[in-house]
């Protein structure tokens, strides 16, 4: 499984919203990102973001509605009026951006505008938002346009006399209408002014036949749309040059907005969900009160109380263990998250959060492949990893080799956390597994668990909905992650599928056979 | 029925019709004569008419005057209105532009029906005192948001299709009648597959059709459905639906008049079908020139 996949990035980012047409096709692609340098910059961004919309909030809201109003650039040598009605939105919109930045905020942007140039050709018309082929730009222009005013006045004034010369003749109203259905039993059903045509069984449709002087003027001005249409296009064909000679200085300045709009994207997820600045470049991985937003809001909604993550992993490798539903799988998906958040530049759900910087970052599941059984894909995945892998890289992995027999699995694992002791790599797996060598080189961690003094057996509680009974488990579950100083076994299975529901009968068996193994060994 | 038209002003009216070249564009041309001040226009898709039913040539184009601010598809020829370039939507597939001069133009729509409410709201923000849409029925929940919303709902009546539009037009007389429930609205704002019983009352998400409907619960006896575009069942399937129930909409959409294009039959024999409740919402083709015709 893909490790945006396993930390369920998707979720969180349902809450970075990118507003320009360049910041929402940069986000389209976004993922982690491999050169330490870029990421950096990136958080330098959101920062410089994040500290601004905190402490400018009018300004922050002017330029994001002006990159609500940025759209995305056409990819196109043909310059009509819509390619450059959209180049100038998006100048005009840069321009005010830019204006509302101190020279320190718009160099942590990148940005600059030095297109005031062609910003003044395009806006002829206004320098408002809208784009008009204005008759500024060419004196051919404007009197073309005139004779088509002109013209326009001669047709409605002998489209006046005309339609009164026919009430008057036949009494029929044609104004507003283009055509009438008359009745084929109505006086009138010829005439040198309107012609009939058959429509139904019952009616005819009546049209005016146009004077020579009428159909002349129309015609003129048929001519002169024309001409207004080649003058425009004339325009419009310079005005593009002028784009095309500007390409490169918009397509900086295009780079520069998505930058910006997703450095305030950042902020504005930082400020809704109350992340943080990460730091990245420490030995070690340390948080404190690390949380994974979709569960922490599912479980907040339920009323449901969350425990955050506040650990110090002093090894590279790391065990953990515990009860089933006790936390282990949501370490591994905060710990993932945080990550991928930290090295996409931007800031991660923990009141405090320092890693290494990796090249690789991966999950070990069962990545579908047909014809592979799940151990099999399981194995696939572990072998492409093996390949993709860059030093110094991170691998989460929950519950690997859990189809196969517990002996096996314990033997792979084991091999695995040897490998990786040898690596630059950070290993951090989950697992059931008891059994494992207690001198393998890696940190044996385990979710403090199930407490069972604490959980009276009420035989009466099987009326309890499923949301009742994980209300019920999260009230006797303990999500510490502790050290432990060796393998422990857990045994909290029984009692989580109690609460659960299962029947007592299956339990007991299953009891009797765990009393019977313990006191054998 | 004789209509003052003009009374539109300043509301979102939708012109929806059964059947191919029923006349909707003609009819809208007819509104845009009668409607005065800035008007905004929009289509909800595109139903590849080419011909008009009532001029029997190539589909009449839409007349606009200086001020009119309509979507247009830019990947056809912009109009030549003397235009200005508002907005645009969709990566620039739709553009938003205001006439300055009077001429025909042909209109479009969004693809989706969300961005509809949308498009709407923007046409209004720049400055058309009336949005009318040339659309189709199923498209314009969104159109209802505005609280403002006509409806006229063109048909051709012939003697062929003369039982099945009557028909139809009964249905939405119908629809029209039922009554609008305001509490809990906001339960078709989120999305939902599945109905839901809130305080006694069966809240049905999307489309009511006749297999959806026969899987409600005989005991369901107060039921809101969204609005009434979303009634997929004929007449008969709604008599029977709503013959031992309470139907209410959430949200109203005023039907103001059925435009009814007579052809090849009289307006006796239409009236001898139509019956009274669709006789009063009636108004016949604006183009006639005889009020006594076909009688």
């Amino acid at each position: 499984m893909n490790i945006l996949l396993f930390a369920e990035l998707e979720k969180t980012m349902a809450y970075f919203k990118p507003l320009s047409g360049p910041g929402k096709k940069a986000a389209e692609n976004l993922s982690y990102l491999c050169e330490k340098e870029r990421s950096l910059t990136v958080l330098k961004s959101v920062k410089t973001a994040f500290e601004f919309s905190r402490k400018k909030k009018i300004s922050a809201d002017k330029i994001k509605y002006h990159l609500k109003r940025i759209p995305l650039l056409p990819q196109t040598e043909i310059f009509g009026q819509t390619e450059i009605f959209l180049i100038k939105r998006f100048l005009n919109n840069s321009k005010a951006i830019c204006a509302s930045l101190t020279e320190k905020e718009k160099k942590v942007f990148s940005l600059s505008f030095d297109l005031q140039e062609l910003l003044d050709k395009i806006s002829a018309d206004s320098s408002s938002d809208e784009f008009f082929i204005s008759d500024d730009y060419s004196p051919a222009l404007a009197e073309v346009r005139r004779k088509i005013k002109d013209l326009e006045q001669k047709e409605k004034k002998a489209k006046k006399e005309f339609y009164s010369k026919i009430y008057a003749r036949y009494g029929l109203d044609f104004s507003g209408k283009d055509f009438l259905v008359i009745d084929s039993d109505s006086a009138v059903k010829s005439g040198d002014l309107i012609y009939f045509e058959p429509h139904d069984n019952f009616s005819f449709l009546a049209k005016p036949i146009f004077t020579q002087e009428l159909t002349e003027i129309i015609f003129e001005k048929e001519k002169n749309l024309k001409k207004e249409k080649e003058i425009e296009t004339e325009i419009l064909q310079k005005l593009g040059e002028h784009i095309k000679e500007n390409r490169h200085k918009i397509e900086r300045l295009c780079d520069s907005i998505a930058l910006t709009d997703l450095a305030f994207a950042g902020a504005d997820m930082a400020l809704t969900l109350g992340l943080k600045e990460p730091k990245l470049g420490n030995k070690r991985i340390e948080c404190k009160e690390a949380f994974f937003p979709p569960l922490k809001n599912r479980l907040e909604a339920d009323k449901i109380r969350y425990t955050p993550l506040t650990f110090k992993f002093d090894e590279n490798i790391n065990i953990i263990k515990g009860s089933n539903m006790g936390g282990k799988t949501v370490v591994l998906k905060t710990l993932a998250l945080c990550q991928v958040l930290a090295q996409m530049g931007l800031f991660v759900p923990a009141r405090e959060y320092k890693a290494p910087f990796f090249s690789s970052i991966f999950f070990l599941g069962d990545k579908e492949q047909s014809g592979l059984s799940s151990f099999g894909c399981e194995i696939n995945d572990l072998i492409e990893v093996l390949k993709e892998k860059k030093e110094p890289y991170l691998i989460f992995s929950d519950e690997f080799a859990k189809t196969t027999d517990s002996f096996q699995a314990c033997a792979l694992l084991s091999s695995l956390i040897r490998f990786f002791s040898k690596e630059k790599a950070y290993f951090f797996a989950a697992t059931h597994l008891s059994g494992l060598p207690k001198e393998l080189p890696a940190a044996f961690l385990s979710m403090r668990g199930f407490d069972s003094s604490k959980y009276s057996a009420d035989k009466n509680k099987s009326y309890l909905k499923i949301s009742e009974r994980l209300k019920e488990i999260n009230k006797h579950m303990d999500y510490t992650l502790i050290k432990l100083s060796e393998e422990k076994r857990t045994q909290d299975a029984l009692a989580v599928a109690q609460i659960l529901g299962l029947d007592g009968k299956i339990l007991e068996f299953a009891k009797e056979y765990l009393d019977s193994h313990n006191k054998k060994n | 029925m004789n209509k003052d038209f003009s009374l539109l002003k300043g509301k979102t009216v939708v012109i929806s019709g059964f059947g191919k070249n029923c006349g909707k564009t003609s009819f809208l041309n007819y509104l845009l004569s009668k409607i005065k001040g800035e008007r905004g226009l929009l289509s909800a898709g595109t139903d590849g008419e080419d011909f008009d039913s009532l001029s029997g040539e190539s589909k009449p184009k839409i007349k606009v005057f200086p001020g009119d601010i309509f979507i247009c598809d830019s990947r056809f020829s912009i109009p030549s209105v003397a235009p200005k370039i508002l907005d645009t939507f969709e990566n620039g597939r739709l553009v938003m532009i205001k006439a300055q001069r009077e001429g025909f133009i042909k209109t479009a729509g969004p693809y989706g029906n969300h961005k509809f409410g949308d498009m709407i709201k923007s046409l209004i923000e720049n400055g058309a005192q009336t949005v009318l849409i040339d659309g189709a029925l199923d498209r314009i929940t969104q159109a209802a948001e505005t609280n403002n919303c006509e409806l006229f709902y063109v048909v051709r009546p012939s003697p062929q299709s003369l039982k099945e539009t009557v028909s139809k037009l009964k249905l939405l007389s119908a629809l029209s009648e039922a009554p609008c429930l305001d509490k809990n609205k906001c339960f078709f704002k989120e999305e939902r597959d599945e109905p839901e019983i809130i305080g006694g009352t069966l809240f049905f998400p999307k489309a009511l059709t006749s297999q959806k409907a026969e899987k409600i619960p005989k005991e369901a006896k107060k039921i809101v459905l969204e609005d009434l575009t979303k009634v997929f069942l004929d007449l008969s399937q709604w008599e029977r639906f709503s013959l031992s129930k309470e139907i209410f909409f959430a949200k109203k959409i005023k039907l103001n008049a059925f435009i009814v294009n007579l052809y090849n039959i009289s307006r006796k024999e239409f009236e001898k079908e139509a019956g009274s409740k669709v006789l009063a919402k009636t108004v016949y083709n604006p183009y006639e020139y005889s009020s006594f015709r076909r009688t």
